[in-house]
Order: structure tokens, then sequence, then C-alpha cells
């Protein structure tokens, strides 16, 4: 009798999904690529995130920071996926990501690769610290800003964080 | 020559190519971008992969692949809002009660089946009308439920054709749960949207104080239309033995 089946619980219209991809889903791949590192996965997890969009979508129009708003579902989202990927999978693709780098010292692996590598290791607010500070670019003052620490947790999270890189580079063997 | 002593944060340049900062702070990225090579590219690479993924996944496709994981219901392709609807409903209801009930209007304005409920409201362009008994509608269409409970319920709603062919509204096909709702006023979500069909239909809004399988209802009143042989489908006779159901009819113009 209907039109095709559609969720019940559907907060927005086609329109404003629609909309709403057209505008920011670029964006919302480009997280999931940097924290899954793998293209099918990436796009799996932006068709779950405007699945969201399409059922809560609703704190999306009324969200003061959009972008915020849908980078903070693809996250949830990514670390899902990530949380069900085994911890010997990670390990094998940093050696698959870092064989290829050979002698080149320009292509060493950074600080950063390794901790969205290791993301699932840290807790759901370290998580965030990398990702603003390493994705984002927030400087230690927008993050205190954000997240309502002082500017010196941040700077002592942040020091905790890059010696757990650290850690991890010399466990791996990484240069 | 870049002349610029620190870079807006990657989070900023994200929200200005969507135009998605505000005022002031889209005015210093802007004038930052316009002597900044280096944000220049960050930019025109996000322009890029916009590009890319609309080319590789347009927005129709996309759309159609995240309705079908989100679930099967009744697709809603109006700009209404679900408060819209609800809302619409308790004006319609207000002036309905307003006008009505003093010249002694009957109950059969608000449908009740032992303090439960049943507000049937069809969507026509921008005129919203209280269906009682039947209505006479067309493709485009659309039709809502607002159900309100003296106590926590069970419910599911699912069409009828006069051919006998059911296609559910709530929950979806494949689910053998009906919704819960809580006491009070529950407005179902989305609308379904009628099409071209000339078949007659109509709308069951099934309610039970236990949980049930809404599928073996919609059998027993399927059984029941067969075997009720050459009966008006319009009438509610043939339906006499199923109290847990109450029933609106749609014409087809």
């Amino acid at each position: 009798m209907t039109s095709p089946l559609f969720p019940c619980n559907m907060a927005l219209s086609e329109e404003q999904v629609v909309a709403a991809y057209e505008r920011y889903g670029h964006l919302v791949l480009r997280r999931c690529r940097f924290i899954l590192r793998d293209e099918q996965l990436a796009e799996d997890a932006l068709h779950e995130v405007f699945v969201k969009v399409m059922k809560y979508g609703e704190s999306l129009l009324d969200a003061d920071a959009p972008v915020r708003w849908l980078y903070r579902v693809a996250e949830r989202v990514c670390f899902d996926q990530l949380k069900k990927r085994p911890a010997k999978q990670e390990v094998e693709m940093i050696e698959q990501d870092t064989a290829g780098r050979g002698a080149d010292p320009a292509a060493e692996v950074s600080d950063r690769e390794l901790l969205v590598k290791f993301l699932d290791h840290f807790d759901k607010k370290t998580r965030r610290l990398v990702l603003l500070y390493h994705l984002d670019g927030y400087s230690q003052d927008q993050i205190a800003r954000e997240t309502g620490w002082s500017r010196q947790t941040v700077h002592k999270k942040l020091a905790r964080v890059h010696e757990k890189a650290e850690s991890l580079r010399r466990s791996l063997g990484i240069a | 020559m870049e002349l610029v002593s620190s870079h807006p944060a990657a989070y900023d340049l994200d929200c200005y190519h969507v135009q998605a900062l505000d005022g002031e702070r889209r005015q210093e990225v802007r004038r930052h971008v316009e002597s900044c090579d280096r944000c220049r590219a960050y930019l025109a690479e996000l322009d890029a992969q916009r590009e890319a993924l609309h080319k590789r996944l347009p927005a129709q496709s996309f759309f159609g692949e995240v309705g079908k994981r989100a679930g099967p219901c009744a697709i809603r392709t109006s700009l209404i809002p679900a408060w819209g609807f609800a809302l619409a409903g308790l004006v319609v209801l207000g002036l309905l009660a307003f006008f009505s009930w003093p010249a002694g209007t009957s109950v059969d304005e608000v449908r009740i089946m032992g303090g439960f409920q049943v507000h049937v409201f069809v969507e026509r362009g921008e005129a919203v009308e209280q269906v009682v008994t039947a209505a006479r509608v067309s493709e485009g269409d659309a039709v809502r439920f607002c159900l309100v409970s003296p106590r926590p319920a069970y419910v599911a709603v699912f069409f009828m054709e006069d051919s006998g062919k059911v296609s559910w509204y709530l929950p979806g096909s494949g689910s053998d749960a009906p919704l819960e709702i809580a006491a009070g006023e529950t407005t179902l979500p989305a609308s379904a949207r009628f099409d071209a069909s000339t078949r007659n239909e109509r709308a069951f809004v099934i309610r039970s104080a236990e949980p049930f399988v809404p599928g073996e209802v919609a059998g027993r009143v399927q059984d029941a239309w067969r075997r009720a042989g050459s009966v008006d489908f319009s009438s509610a006779d043939w339906l006499a033995g199923f109290q847990e159901v109450e029933s609106v009819v749609f014409e087809k113009k």
C-alpha cells in the first residue's frame, strides 16, 4: 500500500537525510577512514552513522555544532568496529604498513599514526583527546575548553599518551 | 609567501568547508585561508573527497542503502516532522471538542476500546484531516496514528487491501514483536503514504495488555475476511469477533 518500506522511528525525512549526506558525508567518511584505516570498513561505518542520523537526527538539526555531533557519532561507530577487530589483526596491519616503507627515514611511523592505530587501547576520554589533538589539530587550550579539563591536565594526559606511543613503538620494534 | 603565524584547527577548516562556522569565526578563517596555501590545499582536498564520494555513492543510492539497514516500515517523505503531525492532531482534536461536544456529538468522534483511543489522521497536501471510521484517499496522501492509552500496552498496526493482502506499518515486516507503548499519548513514528493502487484498504490497530504475535492476529483477520464472502469491505460487521482490534477504512478515489 505504501511506497518502499522504511524505518518506523525515522526522525528525519528523506530530503533532510540526503541533504545531511551531501553536506557532511565526505567529512564523516574521512574520519571513519582515519580511525579504521580500511576503505570498506569506513564506508560501512559511514552507512551506520547515517542510520543513526535517520533515527536520531533531530538533535543534529538543533546542534550548535553539527560537525562535532556527527564526528562523535562516527567515533562511536568506528570504536565499536575496532572492538570487533582482533588485537592480532591490528598488529598485522601495522606490520604491513611499516614493511612497505623500506628504509625511507621520512616514512617513519609518526606518533599520530601509531596512536590512531591503537585507539582502542585507550579509554573513551583519551581517545577523544588523541582525535582532538592529532586529527582535529586542536591546541591544548582548545582541548581544555572542549573537554572541561585544565590546560595542565591536558598537557599531562598528552604526555602520558605519547609515553604509551613510545612503549608501543618499542614493543613492536617500529622505527 | 605564507604570512601566517598559526593555522586554524583542522576541525575549524572542516566546519568552514561545509559552512558550519558562525559569522565571526568564519571571517577569521576566511581571511586566513586567503593567504595560506597549506589551508587552501586542505580545503581543495576536502572538495575532491566530496566529489569522489558523491560520484561513487550518489545520494539517492546511499539513502536507499541506509534505509535498508535502518529496518523496515513505511517511508516518510514529508518534511512535516513528527511533532508537526502530533500538533496538528491536537489542534484538530481541540477544534472538534470545542465545536462538536456541546452539540451532543457521539463518542465515535474519538475511537475507544476500554479507555484506549485511536486517532487517525490523513495528511493531504497542507491539510490534515481526522478519520473517524472511513476516509477517501488518493495517491500521495499520508496516514498517521496517535494512540492514547490509560496504561502501558502493546500495539501493532497493519493495512489489508480488499484483496486480503497485508502490508505492515508497525512493527515492520519480519518482526514478531509488537511495539510497547507507555501510558499516555503516543504518536506512532513515521507515516505511511498511499501509492497508486486503486484497492480499498483497511488499517487495523491491534492493542493488548500482554505481548502478542502481530502476524497471528493479522492472519486471523485475513481468514475472517476470506470467510466473510460477499460482505462489503467497508462494513465492520465481519470484524465483530475482534475485540482487540480497531480499524478504519480508506477508500481510493
